[in-house]
C-alpha cells in the first residue's frame, strides 16, 4: 500500500460515521504530517502507530462492557415474553 | 399474576443483569485509574523543557505512573467477570512501559512526549467510565 492509498483510507475513515475511528485516522494523518516535518522521529512514530492499536483495544474492551448490557436488555425482554406466554417468537 | 411478574423482572433486570455478569464498585480500583489520569496530565506541562532537571522530575514522573499502572494491572487480574478491564489494564501498562523505556533511553521530541501523556489520559479515561459505572 502507497502513502496515497494510505491517506485514502484514512480519508474514508474519518468520515465513517464512528467517532473512535473519525479520531484514529485524523490523528495518524497528523502523525504522518509529524513524519514529514521532521517533529517526529521514526521510532518515535513506530511507537505511537502501536499506541493507536493499543487505544482502539481498550475502547474495544470498554464496549464490551456495553455489549453485554445491551444482551442483558436483551435477555430480560425474551424473559418478559415468555414470562407472558406469547408462543410466536 | 403476569403483571406482577413482569413488573419484578422490569425492576429487577438490571440487579440480574450487574449480578452475574459485572463486578462491584470498589474505591481502591477507581483511585489507582484516577491517580494515573492525574499523573498523566502533570506530565504534559514537563513536555519540551530543555533544563536538566525537569527531564530527571519527568522521567521519575514517567516511573511513578509506570509503578501505579503495574499495580492496576495486577489489582484487575483476578477480579471476577473482570477479563475486559483487565485486558485494558495491560494495554494502558504497555503503553506507559514504552514510554519509559523510550525515556530512559535519551531525549524525546516534544510531541511525542505530548502525544504519550495525552494517550495515557485519553486510555485510563476510558477505563475510568468503565469502571466508575460498576454497580454500587
Amino acid at each position: 500500500m502507497t502513502l496515497t492509498e494510505i491517506n485514502e483510507v484514512l480519508n474514508n475513515l474519518r468520515t465513517c460515521g464512528d467517532p473512535t475511528f473519525e479520531k484514529a485516522a485524523a490523528y495518524i494523518q497528523g502523525l504522518i504530517t509529524q513524519i514529514q516535518n521532521a517533529k517526529l522521529s521514526k521510532q518515535e512514530a513506530t511507537e505511537l502507530l502501536k499506541d493507536v492499536q493499543r487505544q482502539l483495544q481498550i475502547v474495544q474492551d470498554a464496549q464490551q462492557v456495553d455489549h453485554k448490557e445491551l444482551l442483558n436488555t436483551a435477555i430480560t425482554s425474551l424473559l418478559i415474553i415468555l414470562t407472558l406466554g406469547i408462543n410466536n417468537l | 399474576m403476569k403483571k406482577i411478574l413482569i413488573l419484578v423482572l422490569l425492576l429487577s433486570g438490571c440487579t440480574i443483569y450487574d449480578t452475574y455478569f459485572k463486578s462491584g464498585y470498589d474505591n481502591q480500583e477507581y483511585e489507582h485509574i484516577v491517580e494515573i489520569r492525574l499523573l498523566a496530565r502533570q506530565g504534559v506541562q514537563m513536555c519540551g523543557n530543555p533544563y536538566k532537571i525537569t527531564k530527571a522530575k519527568t522521567f521519575d514522573l514517567i516511573s511513578q505512573m509506570l509503578d501505579k499502572a503495574e499495580l492496576f494491572e495486577i489489582y484487575e487480574e483476578h477480579r471476577p467477570k473482570n477479563d475486559s478491564e483487565y485486558d485494558a489494564a495491560v494495554k494502558l501498562r504497555e503503553i506507559i512501559e514504552s514510554f519509559n523505556n523510550r525515556y530512559q533511553e535519551g531525549s524525546v521530541s516534544y510531541f511525542y512526549c505530548k502525544t504519550k501523556f495525552e494517550s495515557i489520559d485519553s486510555s485510563a479515561g476510558v477505563i475510568q467510565k468503565v469502571i466508575g459505572n460498576r454497580p454500587r
